[in-house]
C-alpha cells in the first residue's frame, strides 16, 4: 500500500480536487478530479487493486486503465508525494463519487513552482517584524 | 455611490459597537456607508444602532464571521471595502491616510496599518495572557485593511469553513497571486480591545502547522475560483 508523504509534503482535499505542498521545495501539485479521488484513496490507504476495480466499476472506463493507473502512481512516488509501505492495504472498492469523473478518466498531476518563494518562507520565523510580511530569499 | 463601504461582522456586540460606529462616523473622510451585519445576536446589538440612522443594518442567521463579512461585501457599494471587529475601533485619520495611499500607488490594491491592542478592563483583572497581548503586535491584521473591491472579485470571498484564520486565508491567497499587491502603512490607525470574550485573540501565536493548511485551502479556493 502508499502513505503520504509527510515528512516533506502537506495535503489536503475540498469538493473533489486535492492539493500538495511539498514546503522543502516550494512546489505545489495539483491534480485532475479523477487524479485526486485516487491520490485520496490511495493515502487513506488503499490497494492498487482497489482502486482500479473502484475506476474500472465506473461507465466508460478505458481499457488500459491499470497500465494508466500504475503510472500515475510512478508519477507520485517520484515526486515524493506518497511512498510505498510494505503493507496489503484495504480492498473494499467503494464506488467513485459523482465528481470524480467531472475531467472525465484523466489521470494527471500538474506540478507548479511559481510561488516556491511563498510557500518556502517560514511565515512564521522568517517575517520582517515591522511589515508583517515572510522574507523572501534573493534569487541566485 | 459612497467611496469607501465600512462592513462591520457583530456578533453579541451590543457592549461595544456604538463606540466602533462612532470612530467611523468620526473619520476625516466621510464619504462612506456603514453596513453592519449582524450574525444572530442575542443580546440587543441591533437595538444598539437605532442611535445611527446611518447605519445601514442587516441580519443573518449565526453562521461565523466569514459568513458575515461576505454578506457585508456582496452589499457593499464602494470600489472601496473597510472591515471594523465590533468590539475594536478606528483613529480618526484612518480612511484619509489610506486613501492617500492608494490614490499615490495605483498599482497597489490593499493598505493595511499597524494597530494597538488596548482594554477597558481594570488592569489587576487582566489574565497574564491579555497582559501580554497588550504590548505586542503581530504582523499583518486584515481588518486594518482597505481593500480594492477587485480583489475579492478575482480571488473569492472569505472560506466560511473556517472557524478562524479565515482572514489569513484570504491574506494567503493574494500574496500568492499578487505578492506586491499589499502595503502596511507605518502608522497605528486600529485600536482592538482586549476583553473577556476575545474569539480570534488566542490565535494570535499561530504555528506553522496551523498555517501549513491555511496555505493549502488558499491554493485549493484559488483553483475554484479560477475555474469559474
Amino acid at each position: 500500500m502508499y502513505r503520504l508523504n509527510e515528512e516533506k509534503v502537506f495535503y489536503d482535499i475540498a469538493e473533489g480536487q486535492a492539493v500538495v505542498i511539498n514546503f522543502t521545495t516550494g512546489v505545489y501539485y495539483a491534480f485532475s478530479s479523477l487524479g485526486s479521488e485516487v491520490l485520496d484513496r490511495l493515502v487513506k490507504g488503499d490497494s492498487f487493486e482497489c482502486v482500479l476495480k473502484a475506476v474500472q466499476a465506473c461507465d466508460g472506463c478505458p481499457e488500459g486503465m491499470a497500465v494508466q493507473l500504475k503510472a500515475y502512481i510512478s508519477r507520485l512516488i517520484d515526486a515524493e508525494i506518497i511512498l510505498e509501505t510494505p503493507e496489503a492495504g484495504n480492498t473494499n472498492a467503494d464506488p467513485l463519487p459523482g465528481n470524480a469523473l467531472m475531467d472525465g478518466f484523466e489521470l494527471f498531476v500538474d506540478e507548479h513552482s511559481e510561488v516556491k518563494d511563498i510557500l518556502m518562507a517560514d511565515p512564521i520565523h522568517d517575517v520582517d517584524v515591522d511589515m508583517g510580511w515572510p522574507i523572501m530569499k534573493e534569487d541566485n | 455611490m459612497p467611496g469607501v463601504s465600512v462592513i462591520i461582522p457583530a456578533y453579541n456586540a451590543a457592549d461595544y459597537i456604538g463606540e466602533a460606529v462612532e470612530s467611523i462616523l468620526a473619520q476625516n473622510y466621510q464619504d462612506l456607508e456603514i453596513i453592519v451585519v449582524d450574525d444572530g445576536s442575542e443580546d440587543g446589538t441591533a437595538d444598539t444602532l437605532k442611535r445611527f440612522p446611518m447605519v445601514r443594518l442587516v441580519k443573518i442567521p449565526h453562521s461565523g464571521i466569514a459568513a458575515a463579512r461576505n454578506t457585508g461585501i456582496s452589499l457593499a457599494g464602494g470600489e472601496l471595502i473597510a472591515f471594523v471587529d465590533a468590539d475594536d475601533r478606528w483613529k480618526k485619520d484612518k480612511l484619509e491616510l489610506q486613501l492617500r495611499y492608494l490614490q499615490l500607488h495605483p498599482e497597489k490594491a490593499m493598505v493595511l496599518t499597524r494597530y494597538r491592542n488596548f482594554t477597558d478592563l481594570p488592569e489587576k483583572s487582566l489574565s497574564k495572557e491579555q497582559k501580554e497581548l497588550l504590548g505586542r503586535e503581530v504582523g499583518r491584521l486584515m481588518v486594518t485593511a482597505l481593500i480594492r473591491r477587485e480583489l475579492f472579485d478575482s480571488y473569492g470571498l472569505f472560506d466560511p469553513s473556517l472557524v478562524y484564520s479565515e482572514d489569513t486565508e484570504w491574506m494567503i491567497r493574494v500574496d500568492l497571486r499578487r505578492p506586491d499587491a499589499m502595503y502596511k502603512l507605518d502608522d497605528f490607525l486600529y485600536e482592538r480591545r482586549i476583553h473577556n470574550r476575545n474569539i480570534t485573540l488566542t490565535h494570535d501565536n499561530i504555528s506553522l502547522e496551523m498555517m501549513r493548511p491555511l496555505y493549502a485551502k488558499a491554493l485549493l479556493n484559488l483553483r475554484k475560483e479560477e475555474k469559474k
